[in-house]
């Protein structure tokens, strides 16, 4: 997975565009509800973010293929992610 | 036009002349960098003349910010509240890049992470330049100001797309500090007091 962090825009490792993340309520990912070892629940609006460090590629774009709308989590740090300008 | 009409009061440039790596704007005759990918003088002059001035997003206000001594005296002479600030290069800020070619397309790439150059110069690349940092923060002028609306009260959580102060926006654990661009703020009644977290960039959530 490859982020470009002025622009939120996430592709994968073959350059191909997955989405932008963008989310009005800024709410931190420590303060969401706990949903499992790979997802927690804004506790703003109830949705499920999914941690996208452990997530592969492929899974990644089926993730976002099956639902467009679905809230990802990236940190800069996390070994799967590559930062592109 | 209002734009070019206070653009024929305020711009003092037009007799300057270009050196090399600089552009004269065709509008204004402002000398500037030609990294820049238009004439800022105008850019933030637009800026004042621009009609959308209660725009929102996300449902808090947009605080506009105006670069330049032409833009700022232009304001004044608007009657526009302004908070006025000085814009400073901060060394602190730094992103790494390497810049490689293909042997045989020539074509060219810039690599922003150290785990993608082994893979591109197994794949026939040749490195142009090696492994270095640039200072992405880089301002026309060391004049700046927020346009304040008047009616802004003390308390109120606003968003600037331009801050222009120096902030720590992110850290990247390969040594990429990242300036804080856009973010939330505070009106105090006297100044901004800008919230580093709500845009800050070790974490994305969206």
């Amino acid at each position: 997975m490859k982020i470009n962090p002025s622009t939120k825009e996430i592709f994968t490792d073959a350059g191909e565009f997955v989405k932008r993340l963008h989310c009005p309520i800024h709410i931190k990912w420590k303060a969401m509800k706990k949903n499992g070892d790979r997802s927690k629940i804004c506790i703003e609006c109830n949705k499920t973010i999914h941690d996208t460090d452990s997530l592969n590629d492929p899974d990644l774009a089926k993730l976002i293929k099956n639902d467009p709308q679905a809230c990802l989590k990236v940190n800069l740090n996390q070994d799967n992610v590559k930062i592109i300008h | 036009m209002l734009f070019k009409r206070l653009l024929e009061i305020f711009s003092a440039n037009a007799q300057s002349k270009t050196k090399k790596g600089e552009l004269s704007c065709k509008e204004c005759n402002f000398i500037y960098d030609n990294t820049f990918d238009e004439c800022p003088d105008c850019k933030y002059m637009k800026i004042l003349t621009d009609k959308s001035f209660d725009e929102m997003s996300d449902g808090l206000r947009v605080i506009r910010t105006i670069r330049g001594e032409t833009a700022i005296n232009a304001a004044k002479e608007m009657g526009l509240k302004l908070i006025e600030l000085r814009a400073e290069v901060s060394d602190e800020f730094k992103v790494k890049y390497k810049k490689i070619k293909n042997r045989t397309t020539g074509h060219i790439v810039t690599l922003g992470d150290f785990r993608e150059d082994t893979s591109y110069l197994n794949m026939g690349y040749k490195t142009l330049v090696n492994w270095t940092s640039r200072n992405p923060s880089k301002f026309f002028s060391p004049f700046a100001a927020y346009i304040v609306p008047k009616d802004l009260k003390s308390g109120e959580r606003v968003l600037i797309n331009d801050v222009i102060t120096n902030h720590v926006s992110g850290r990247w654990n390969q040594g990429d500090v990242y300036r804080l661009s856009k973010s939330e703020a505070i009106w105090t009644g006297r100044y901004f007091n800008i919230d580093v977290s709500s845009y800050a960039i070790g974490e994305f959530i969206g």
